[in-house]
């Protein structure tokens, strides 16, 4: 597998994802709105903003599924305005996507759920463990062991938790051996606890594997505590793009305001229990990225 | 600037996903890379096994012998060759079976719903009066689905005479059956927090059911009956064949005297008539369900309704003529107003219909004590052939449905136009009904249960293929969605993304086939395909009616076993 960024040390040269002046337009309304930005490799890059404020469709056009309406859009040195259908789904099988709905097929257990995420290597259809070779199937478990669930391997995926089962997404999509991983809202319908979890196990393999991570949210508190960097979206447009180390709560409260008027996030407020007691859950390790 | 190295990363990083260790390298080695041994497992694969051994031992029975299938396809060829160019019948001659197959299909289904609606509520668990009643009432039910409606027919014009009243009465009796089951789930399945709420305030149990339970299986009930107006089509369009009424008795005595090109005329108007009964059914069905369901919405986000009348000063005390309130009044009235007029069309007046009662019930005399000794010898070989002949078709059924479902499945279909056509393919299927099948492949393979196996299997792609392409079609699109995004090919995606997410519903599906398989195969002997159907006919047709008796008993315990074993394992995977 070629890897076109691997060669450069990071943060100096060719950046992961390069995206600069995107618009994207759906008939007259401008879900994006001009926006730019590049992401080194190795960095973890969280996209907040309200409902609606686009962040799910900039992930979208980072991988190909949108095309975007004006701007330029550069993944893994792969231009992915102008690439042909064939580079895209090569480009698809280097970009690990986790869903909120973490997506994974119920009926099958974790250990076959992590192994699909190998097929766009293989050829041919796939059903049952043993269809896959037994270095795969050990390369599966590993990953599985990496998200903390290798003693859940043969148990069906649905009989997991909500959290668990995001965790068993996060290890198919290392089957991939991606070099980007996009999260979208990966923990929205996610208990405090299981979310911090699955955060934790986002922000070790980007520092592990040295992936880059783009990571949209609706919690401020998990930008903070988790990402290197943060970028938020208002109806489209970048209002913010700043390192979590020089940045403080009220500042990242700013991006959810609307005409200058506050308005409170999708998550909840901040003066209810929710800090989901992040401060002690985690130490934040904004100084990686200096 | 400088990198995190890993080993400085570990120690800072190891929260609560890493609270059971990891076994690291050698360790992991030595787990398991196999799933295990479950329980669940090893029943699943005896399963698969005995259905493997079950279809093996039939298709032996049944004689699929290669070269007969090479000759017998060649014939199939000549046939539809003599079918050709197809001769339509005058409209004269076909408008009035036709229209007497449409009445013969609503009365049959007017009357089923008037004796299934007190049946069922008798026969429902949280509304019967007593257990024993309900004992009863399910017994009714049960009875009268076990005993396929065209073995109805045949006795009943034996009985009754030739003409359209029998027929309607197969239709009612068999129809009663099927939907009072329905029916009585449905009931069973109510809401039991309305139904007690309704009983606190003092109301009398029949009032508790009429508040309290009525409107909430309403939609159900309606959608149920629906669907078997259109199977009725189906049926009646073949008790001609035993002398009932109806086109079929057209397209018996033209394919018997071998006029195969007006044969062909006259299955294309059945496939036709089936066809268009079919698409009215489903979409009044769907746009019950889409009302239903905006109602549902709206009551949820609390908006009101969009067909709320302004208001008035004065405050009223009947209901307003909203839209909806008009659509359900006219629809009811029509409905019944079709009843009507397909009674009369048919010549059955209600004086008609209570003397018919009495003679059936005094012909019963006539039927016992059952026989068997007539038909001993028979009769083993004969129940043998039936059950294969239904397992035969349903592996042949299931085979063929397979590919077609995922072809006929909107998100799996590699191509709109073949999506059309897999559709294309299901309608025609259900369209044919059974018999006109099995009469058509009596002329091609000979007479036979291979010619019935054939038949039926093809005949119930229509409702297999149907039932698993709408399978797949409500799986949840996530898994697919992650599987493309991994880069897997549309093939890799069905196998690994659909496969097994509708593996259960496919086997339900595969036992409900088997379930109605094995009803026509008890009928497909009628034109010679095999079976006992044969020896039904001929001890009716010579009036040794004790005999007939016996054979009904075997069919019914047949029947009834097949539907008690496909009913408790699909309540066990599902
Ligand atoms: N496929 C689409 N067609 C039309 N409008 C869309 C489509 N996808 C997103 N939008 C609109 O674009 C805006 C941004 O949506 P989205 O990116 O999903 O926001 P977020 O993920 O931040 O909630 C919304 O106003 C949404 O209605
Ligand atoms: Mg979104």
């Amino acid at each position: 597998m070629t890897r076109p960024t691997a060669a450069q040390p990071d943060g100096t040269a060719v950046p992961v994802v390069r995206v600069a002046h995107l618009t994207k337009r759906f008939g007259d309304h401008t879900a994006l709105d001009d926006v730019s930005f590049d992401l080194p490799r190795g960095q973890f890059l969280a996209v907040i903003g309200l409902s609606g404020s686009g962040k799910s469709t900039l992930l979208r056009l980072l991988n190909g599924l949108h095309t975007p309406s004006d701007g330029a859009v550069e993944v893994l040195g792969v231009d992915v305005v102008h690439a042909r259908a064939r580079a895209i789904r090569h480009l698809r099988c280097q970009v690990g996507f986790i869903f909120q709905q973490f997506n994974l097929v119920g009926r099958l257990s974790c250990m076959e759920n992590v192994l699909s995420g190998a097929l766009g290597r293989l050829r041919g259809p796939r059903l049952g463990v043993s269809t896959y070779s037994k270095t795969l199937r050990q390369t599966a478990l590993d990953h599985l062991d990496r998200v903390g669930l290798g003693h859940k391997a043969f148990q069906r995926a649905d009989t997991l938790s909500g959290g668990e089962q995001q965790r068993v997404a996060i290890a198919r999509s290392l089957m991939q051996q991606p070099q980007l991983l996009l999260a979208d809202e990966p923990v929205a319908s996610l208990d405090p606890e299981s979310s911090g979890q699955v955060m934790d196990v986002l922000r070790r393999i980007c520092v592990e594997e040295h992936l880059t991570v783009i990571c949209s949210l609706h919690q401020v508190d998990m930008a903070l505590g988790w990402a290197h960097r943060v970028i938020g979206l208002r109806a489209g447009r970048t209002v913010l793009d700043r390192p979590t180390g020089d940045l403080t709560r009220p500042q990242l409260m700013q991006v959810y305001q609307r005409d200058g008027v506050p308005v409170a996030p999708e998550t909840p407020q901040p003066d209810e229990p929710d800090d989901h007691g992040l401060a002690a859950l985690s130490p934040t390790p904004q100084q990686l990225i200096q | 600037m400088t990198t995190p190295t890993n080993s400085a990363e570990r120690p800072d990083l190891a929260t609560t996903a890493q609270a059971e260790p990891t076994p690291a390298g050698a360790a992991t080695d030595k787990r398991a890379l196999r799933p295990p041994w479950t329980r669940n497992r090893i029943v699943g694969l005896a399963a698969a096994a005995g259905a493997v051994l079950a279809i093996v031992v039939s298709t032996r029975q049944v004689g699929v012998d290669p070269q007969r299938l090479i000759d017998g396809w060649a014939d199939l060829g000549n046939l539809l060759g003599r079918m050709l160019p197809v001769e339509m019948p005058q409209p004269s001659r076909v408008v009035g079976p036709i229209l007497d197959t449409l009445m013969m299909a609503v009365a049959g289904t007017a009357l089923a719903l008037l004796l299934s609606l007190p049946l069922s509520f008798l026969a429902a668990a949280n509304t019967a009066p007593s257990p024993a009643v309900r004992a009863v009432a399910r017994a009714i039910i049960l009875g009268a689905r076990s005993i396929p409606d065209l073995v109805y027919a045949l006795i009943f014009v034996r009985v009754l005479g030739v003409g359209v009243l029998p027929g309607v009465l197969a239709v009612a009796i068999y129809s009663t059956g099927m939907i009072g089951k329905l029916f009585a789930d449905a009931i069973e399945e109510v809401d039991d927090d309305v139904h007690h709420a309704v009983a606190t305030v003092g109301a009398t149990r029949l009032q508790a059911i009429m508040t309290g339970v009525v409107p909430q299986v309403l939609p159900s009930f309606v959608s149920t009956t629906l669907y078997r107006l259109d199977m009725n089509v189906a049926a009646s369009a073949v008790l001609g064949f035993v002398g009932a009424g109806g086109i079929g008795f057209e397209l018996y005595n033209t394919l018997r005297t071998l006029q195969y090109q007006r044969g062909l005329g006259l299955a294309l108007i059945i496939i036709a008539l089936v066809v268009i009964v079919e698409r009215i059914s489903a979409a009044i069905r769907a746009s019950i369900l889409a009302h239903e369901h905006s109602a549902r919405e709206r009551r949820r986000s609390r908006r009101p309704a969009r067909d709320r009348p302004p208001a008035t000063g004065r405050p009223r005390l009947s209901p307003p003529w909203t839209r909806a309130r008009l659509t359900r009044q006219i629809a009811v009235l029509s409905a019944a107003g079709l009843a009507l007029v397909s009674f009369a069309g048919l010549g059955i007046s209600p004086g008609a219909l209570l003397r018919a009662i009495p003679e059936l019930v005094a012909s019963i005399g006539t039927f016992l004590p059952p026989d068997f000794a007539s038909v001993r010898d028979d009769l083993g070989p004969a129940i043998v052939e039936t059950l294969t002949i239904a397992v035969c078709a349903t592996a042949l059924a299931t085979a063929l449905s397979l590919p077609i479902a995922f072809l006929a499945a909107r998100p799996v279909a590699p191509h709109p136009v073949v999506y059309h056509a897999a559709r294309l393919v299901i309608v025609l299927s259900r369209g044919l009904p059974p018999l006109v099948l099995a009469l058509i492949f009596v002329s091609a393979f000979g007479l036979g249960p291979f010619a019935g196996v054939i038949a039926l299997g093809l005949g119930s792609i229509g409702l297999t293929a149907k039932l698993m392409a709408d399978a797949i079609e409500h799986l949840d699109p996530g898994p697919r969605a992650a599987l493309r995004s991994v880069g897997a090919t549309r093939v890799q995606q069905a196998t690994t993304g659909v496969v097994p997410q509708v593996a259960p519903s496919f086997v339900a599906t595969t036992l409900f086939t088997l379930d109605s398989t094995i009803r026509s195969s008890t009928i497909v002997g009628i034109v010679g395909a095999g079976g006992i159907g044969f020896i039904t006919y001929q001890s009716v047709h010579t009036l040794q009616f004790h005999t007939t008796a016996a054979v009904l008993i075997v069919i019914f315990v047949t029947v009834f076993v097949v539907e008690r074993f496909s009913d408790m394992i699909r309540k066990r995977i599902l």
